[in-house]
């Protein structure tokens, strides 16, 4: 344990003075801040639409839910799922689960909501336990947020498309939503659901039928919110420049001196092998964590200048992402070390790794999506394709980076956070177990 | 004691690299025991399995009777290594090196006693420099201080004399003495058997990844006497084979001319006089007449011969 700290820390503070390595972290650091005005105008650019919906009020009324939906070709498919009321001093609040729908094109949903409304409190509307808002703005009015649903074949996940209305009073008998559209947004500071993207809504009630808002296409269109437009961002910047700090010092401490020699005389000691290279491994790993982790928390503080709010989810997202990615690179290029026959096959091997993953993963899949794409629905090839991402380490951090979005599926259609967390653990140990195996192979 | 027993080694890769087939050998405590065979022989590679540098594909190293490969993480205190190319972090300084690798042992090493190493080799002075800047020497020489400061019991020496001074050499052989009087035992290897045949008890041969012979000094001067002893050289300015063919029918002797020497075997005094007579009768230039000296180095490349003509 002794002789393992002993490395750690050399390697560690060795690692930290590394010009390089300092270098890419100022330079990632600069152009993540020389972009930010840039991104804080595009941010502003996502224009922001309000749908309120409006109808007469009836003192002894009642909101009744029922969920159905029609596919795009219009054709009605069914929608099953449980819609349980829950009173309590918080309010009330609907919950709707095991949401499924039989079709696995995207498709117009219809609710159709009835409730008896106590006038004064707040219920909170969940699909799938995806927890939407619904807020009082006045004594006798409810609105109703409504997220969803652009729903894949049996799939409790949320879609991508989102439904803002507010409804004041009450409404005797049955009214009808129809959501055709794609839309992101999150809650502003009044309560309202924002909505970005493209869509139409109509509100239909007995013969009344009624388009409540209907967002034109914008002259960029994008699906993205503006968090995660950040997100997507810095996730770019940090797959490209912290695996060439992890692959840096992966090569400095351990692959370098493994095949160059310099470590064979510590290895001659009274010590485990493996002791060595993991301390090793661990050492470079820290002191790129260091140096990244400041970067990570010195950006939002950048961000806030140009009013782009970096929530501290999606701080710690980027942390955990960094160190996923810092720890499979170094592992990946500390193993070219037991196979490398000069010194510069571990670099070498290192910036092929980097463009393999960095570029050539990425053409492969996109291969893969143009392909499936011919018996696939464009939604489902995008959830393939998504998927393959997860056996790129450079995607799953990514990914990571992500989840801590409000709502990640905006930029990872079809990918649970299970799944993210599942594929770096895979990442992690079939790295290790590759590294265990071929430092006992080769020596 | 130390034994090597059944060692053998492939090198992985494109062409597989037999280094070692079949390597044995025992030094005892308190003895210096010469490792010796020619470039590609296998000595590196044994010396880097038994410091534990590299893992054989079988065989094994014994020190009193523990697995030396098994037990490395223990055994290995008892052993220091002074390898034939020392590489070092460049970036970092002598002494820190020395401090660096002192951790790496199970017994606390002082300040002071890396301090005494450096000034023993000589590297007091250079001690506080980058490694970068160190000469071969240099290096070597701190390889050795690394080696002292453990104070083991067993020294594994690769080619530790190649290219020394005099001066070094007779620091090294003092040195070596020194070590052996406090009981410890040492590997010395080398490609030149003459540079370690004055300070090795015994010398173990090496060929082609196989240890064929373990002898000490004495026996093999012996050996040498009974090939090789009895040849006599007449350095003449020239000879015709008509006269070589009448040298071996005048005096019943198996000779030999290479175009500068002529080779008499088993000739006796008398002999010699005649041959000498019949040369210079023959207008010859005699310069030199001599016997053939006791001379380890041919004899050494006498016996790589013999094992090569077995091969084929
Ligand atoms: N790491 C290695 N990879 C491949 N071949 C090697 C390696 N080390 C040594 N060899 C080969 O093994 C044989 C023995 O080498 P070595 O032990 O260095 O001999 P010596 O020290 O007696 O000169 C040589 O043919 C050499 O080329
Ligand atoms: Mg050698």
């Amino acid at each position: 344990m002794k002789k393992f700290f002993t490395i750690l820390k050399r390697e560690t503070f060795r690692e930290m003075r590394s010009w390089k390595i300092i270098v890419i972290a100022i330079v990632m650091l600069s152009i993540m801040l020389v972009t930010l005005p840039l991104l804080s105008y595009s941010v502003q650019s996502i224009q922001p639409s309000y749908g309120i919906l409006s109808a007469p009020y009836n003192d002894s009324g009642y909101i009744d839910l029922k969920v159905m939906a029609i596919d795009s070709g219009g054709t009605p498919v069914s929608v099953t799922g449980n819609v349980t009321f829950q009173y309590g001093s918080n309010g009330t609040k609907v919950f709707i689960s095991d949401f499924k729908t039989s079709t696995s094109s995207p498709i117009i949903v219809k609710t159709h909501i009835k409730f008896e409304i106590p006038l004064n409190g707040f219920f909170i509307f969940w699909i799938s336990g995806v927890k939407y808002y619904s807020e009082i703005i006045s004594t006798n009015s409810i609105s109703i947020s409504i997220h969803q649903i652009v729903s894949p074949s049996n799939s409790s996940l949320p879609g991508i498309a989102l439904l803002v209305t507010s409804y004041n009073g009450t409404v005797p008998g049955n009214f009808s939503l129809y959501i055709n559209g794609t839309y992101a947004g999150k809650p502003d500071s009044n309560g309202f659901m924002k909505a970005f993207g493209i869509g139409k809504v109509t509100f239909k009630y007995g013969n009344y039928s009624q388009m409540i808002w209907e967002i034109p296409k914008p002259e960029i269109y994008s699906s993205l919110t503006p968090e995660a437009l950040i997100s997507s961002f810095t996730s770019s910047i940090i797959s490209l420049f912290v695996p060439i700090a992890a692959i840096i010092a992966g090569y400095d401490s351990l692959a370098k001196e493994k095949v160059s020699g310099a470590l064979d005389l510590i290895l001659s000691r009274p010590v485990k092998r493996e002791t060595v290279y993991w301390g090793k491994v661990l050492g470079a790993f820290l002191s790129i964590f260091i140096y990244f982790v400041i970067i990570s928390l010195v950006f939002p503080f950048a961000a806030a200048l140009f009013n782009i709010n970096v929530t501290p989810l999606e701080i710690v997202s980027l942390i955990a992402a960094i160190s996923f990615l810092t720890f499979i690179f170094i592992i990946l290029e500390g193993i070219s070390g037991f196979f490398g026959k000069s010194v510069s096959t571990p670099l070498v091997w290192g910036i092929v790794i980097w463009i393999f993953f960095n570029m050539i993963y990425s053409i492969i899949s996109l291969g893969v999506l143009y392909i499936s794409q011919i018996s696939l629905s464009s939604l489902n090839a995008l959830k393939l394709a998504n998927i393959i991402g997860l056996g790129n380490p450079i995607n799953i951090a990514k990914y990571i980076t992500y989840m801590g979005l409000p709502n990640p599926q905006v930029l990872v259609y079809g990918v649970s956070l299970l799944e993210v967390v599942l594929g770096s653990i895979a990442w992690i140990i079939f790295s290790v177990l590759l590294f265990i195996y071929l430092s006992r192979r080769f020596e | 004691m130390i034994q090597v027993i059944g060692l053998s080694k492939t090198f992985d890769g494109r062409r597989p690299v037999r280094a070692l087939k079949n390597v044995n050998f025992e030094i005892g405590k308190g003895e210096v025991l010469g490792f010796v065979g020619l470039n590609g022989a296998g000595k590196t590679t044994t010396i880097r399995i038994m410091a534990g540098v590299i893992r054989p594909d079988s065989g094994q190293v014994l020190i009193d009777g523990k697995d030396a490969i098994a037990n490395h993480d223990s055994v290995a205190e008892m052993i220091a290594w002074v390898p034939e190319n020392p590489i070092f972090d460049p970036t970092m300084k002598g002494r820190d090196f020395l401090i660096y690798i002192s951790r790496f042992n199970n017994r606390n090493i002082s300040r002071d006693k890396i301090d005494e190493a450096l000034a023993r080799v000589g590297l007091a002075e250079k001690a506080n420099e980058k490694i970068k800047g160190y000469s071969l020497g240099m290096k070597r020489r701190l390889a050795l201080a690394q080696a002292f400061i453990f104070e083991p019991e067993i020294m594994l020496m690769d080619e530790a004399m190649n290219g020394l001074d005099p001066e070094g050499m007779n620091f090294f052989r003092e040195t070596m003495k020194e070590f052996k009087k406090s009981g410890g035992s040492v590997l010395l290897s080398s490609h030149i058997l003459t540079e370690i045949s004055g300070i090795s008890d015994r010398i173990t041969f090496i060929h082609r990844g196989e240890t064929f012979q373990t002898s000490t000094v004495e026996e093999l001067e012996d050996e040498f006497r009974k090939k090789l002893g009895n040849y006599t050289y007449f350095e003449v300015d020239s000879l015709d084979d008509n006269e070589l063919e009448e040298i071996r029918r005048n005096f019943g002797v198996n000779a030999k001319f290479d175009g500068k020497l002529l080779w008499i075997k088993d000739a006796s005094d008398d002999e010699i006089g005649n041959i000498n007579i019949y040369l210079v009768k023959k207008n010859h230039r005699v310069m030199q007449i001599k016997r053939a000296e006791f001379n380890l180095e041919t004899l050494f490349l006498q016996k790589v011969r013999e094992l090569e003509g077995v091969k084929r």
